[in-house]
């Protein structure tokens, strides 16, 4: 497109780009054993090395250090900004799909839905000799938590997409009914959270603990292996939804304005519902439950740079890694040394920024 | 296959008169829900010509249109764009030949003006500066210049009407100048209803320049006078079906619009133009 807030990167795109590496720095060197700058300048050239056959350079109160930033922090921090990023961009993909601001994957049930499908999938194949959340860390349970995670979220956002937009033949009712879609969403989030609430009365104490902490969203587990499979998954999401910025601007005049455009508007919706789902549910999967980042982050982009997603779905990536990152920070600092939920920090940010959107509600003229 | 042949031989005919047609629908049934909308239409618009669409409320216009805009299928018969079914065409390609105002928007995000018009460049890639030049032109002649950078959701109906056409407009055209992209249609679900009367006298005459330069439109309109004074042919449809497709003067008359309307009316000549000038019978 060729219009004049579309040309170049734009400010806003460089402030994102210069603060991801000092938010990632951040999150190595906060926590309860605080690594200065100085310290952390001297441990990051041997980050990918073993630092207990490797120590050249590294004294033995650094090798402590070094243990802490490479198995703990590092990955925490990678897989908050994956996931954040992940969070973002499906939020913007969604809202614009939906032609709808409100449209956030934890809203409308997608999230709970892959949280739901993550616990029947570990506990049905836990019958089969898979011990719940303690076998998980191998390849083979991670696999099957986000296959699980993916199937839920894809019914449950192919169940609100259906019920909330008029069949296609009706072109009259082709919009999406904002009342209709935060209902079934409610719905939707009811009946995962009665599952996984019937999940977990069945099972012992300790894994039922493990299964709200869950539902609270929560980075502390982050591994290597979890880093990587998120990566597989989310960055080539990402990279996807970005592909679709023309069309989904094109999204927003209506489905049948875009289609005379010469969007293949079906072809759209699937290709965007399939991705989304696949990004939320491996975030769901490896980090628990993380509410609002979707909602929030394309929101306050869209304040700042307009509705095209050109810059839209890019910079929700940046700026939703970013949240997430500075979530996780405080979400090890406030009652340090325990530790908060993440998703509680990002839930306590943005419900009250979701009743002030509603509160605007005018603004869009769609309820 | 020996049909489509049939409509080619003829189309070249035609086409060696001068009277090319660009839209054929064929015999066209429409069904919705088990109600027949429309039932057995058929008629040609010819290149560069205004054939305006009249009828009641509920006769079935704006099926029609989207029959032509192929986002229907036809139950029955079918509609031919330069002599091919409209429904092999892909989205982009249909979307470079035909444009569509719908008979109103849900654009609810608050893109500026210009955003809005600029993606009526999207089936095409003509290169920015031709693709601005075009685009600011058009935001000229239907006053809308002044809002290029003001929010859509914060304009008055009449502007987001015109930014709409412009939109639609910019689809279709292909140079600053008004010319107009080879065998392209421009269909537009009343396109006055929230316009001012200067500014539905400034679109008509546009119209009337673009259909000059060879543009073929189709338009459902409630004016009658307005559909008298611009379009060369005029469709008058009732409860799904054709009652006439002729010239003005031809489908203009007492008795037409008593059978479609069922209003008494009187028609004079216009005293400028002597086209018809329907009055209601008070």
């Amino acid at each position: 497109m060729m219009s004049s807030a579309d040309s170049g990167f734009g400010l806003v795109g460089w402030i994102l780009c210069l603060f991801t590496p000092v938010m990632l720095l951040l999150g190595l060197s906060v926590g309860p054993v605080p690594i200065d700058s100085q310290q952390l300048l001297q441990i990051l050239p041997f980050l990918f090395t073993d630092a207990f056959t490797d120590t050249t350079g590294l004294d033995p109160a650094m090798a402590g250090l070094h243990t802490i930033i490479a198995d703990i922090r590092l990955p925490r921090t990678l897989l908050a900004w994956l996931v954040g990023a992940g969070l973002a961009i499906s939020g913007a993909a969604m809202q614009g799909l939906f032609r709808n601001p409100l449209a956030d994957p934890s809203i409308i049930g997608v999230t709970s839905g892959a949280s739901l499908g993550a616990s029947v999938a570990v506990v049905l194949i836990g019958g089969g000799g898979l011990n719940l959340f303690t076998d998980v860390e191998q390849w083979g349970g991670l696999s099957i938590l986000v296959t699980g995670a993916f199937i839920g979220g894809l019914l449950a956002a192919l169940i609100v997409y259906r019920l909330s937009t008029g069949s296609s033949d009706h072109l009259s009712s082709s919009q999406t009914s904002v009342a209709t879609m935060l209902l079934v969403g409610i719905a939707i989030t009811a009946l995962a959270g009665a599952g996984n609430s019937l999940l977990a009365y069945m099972t012992d104490n300790e894994t039922m603990r493990r299964i709200s902490l869950w539902n609270m969203g929560g980075l502390d587990a982050a591994s290597d292996r979890r880093v990587i499979l998120a990566a597989c998954i989310i960055i080539p999401a990402v990279l996807l939804l970005m592909r679709f910025a023309r069309q989904l601007d094109a999204m927003l005049l209506g489905e049948s304005e875009a289609r005379h455009l010469g969007v293949d508007v079906q072809r759209i919706k699937w290709s965007l519902v399939v991705i989304v789902a696949f990004a939320v549910a491996s975030s769901v999967a490896l980090a628990g439950v993380i509410g609002f980042v979707g909602l929030v982050v394309p929101h306050m982009l869209r304040m700042l740079i307009g509705p095209g997603h050109r810059r839209l779905l890019p910079y929700s990536a940046l700026a939703g890694g970013l949240l997430l990152v500075a979530a996780d920070i405080v979400a090890r600092i406030v009652l340090s040394p325990a530790e908060m939920p993440v998703g509680v920090i990002t839930a306590l940010l943005g419900a009250p920024l979701f009743i002030i959107l509603l509160r605007q509600r005018r603004d869009y003229g769609m309820y | 296959m020996v049909c489509i042949n049939m409509i080619h031989s003829q189309q070249s005919q035609e086409s060696q008169e001068g009277q090319e047609s660009r839209i054929i629908f064929d015999a066209v049934s429409l069904n919705r829900d088990g109600v027949e909308v429309l039932s057995d239409i058929s008629l040609a618009l010819q290149a560069g010509t205004i054939t305006a669409l009249l009828g009641p409320n509920g006769a079935g216009k704006t099926s029609l249109l989207h029959c032509a805009s192929s986002v229907m299928a036809c139950s029955r018969g079918r509609v031919l764009l330069n002599g091919a079914d409209i429904q092999s065409f892909t989205p982009p390609s249909l979307a470079q030949k035909v444009a569509v105002l719908p008979q109103q928007s849900g654009l609810n995000f608050p893109f500026v003006v210009e955003d809005v018009v600029a993606m009526g460049r999207y089936p095409h890639s003509d290169g920015q500066l031709c693709d601005r030049a075009i685009i600011h032109n058009l935001m000229d002649l239907l006053h809308i210049r002044d809002l290029a950078q003001r929010p859509y959701t914060a304009l008055s109906g009449g502007e987001k009407q015109r930014t709409q056409l412009a939109r639609v407009l910019s689809q279709l055209i292909c140079s600053p100048q008004l010319d107009v992209y080879d065998n392209s249609v421009l269909l537009l679900d009343e396109p006055i209803a929230a316009l001012d009367m200067p500014h539905q006298t400034l679109l008509m005459n546009l119209l009337q320049q673009l259909a000059a330069k060879g543009l073929t439109i189709f338009i459902a309109l409630h004016d009658v006078n307005l559909a008298a004074t611009y379009a060369d042919k005029i469709a008058l449809l009732k409860a799904g079906h054709l009652i006439a497709f002729d010239s003005v003067s031809e489908v203009i008359t007492e008795a037409m619009i008593k059978q479609v309307y069922d209003i008494e009316v009187d028609i004079i000549a216009h005293p400028k133009t002597a086209k018809p000038l329907v009055i209601p019978e008070v």
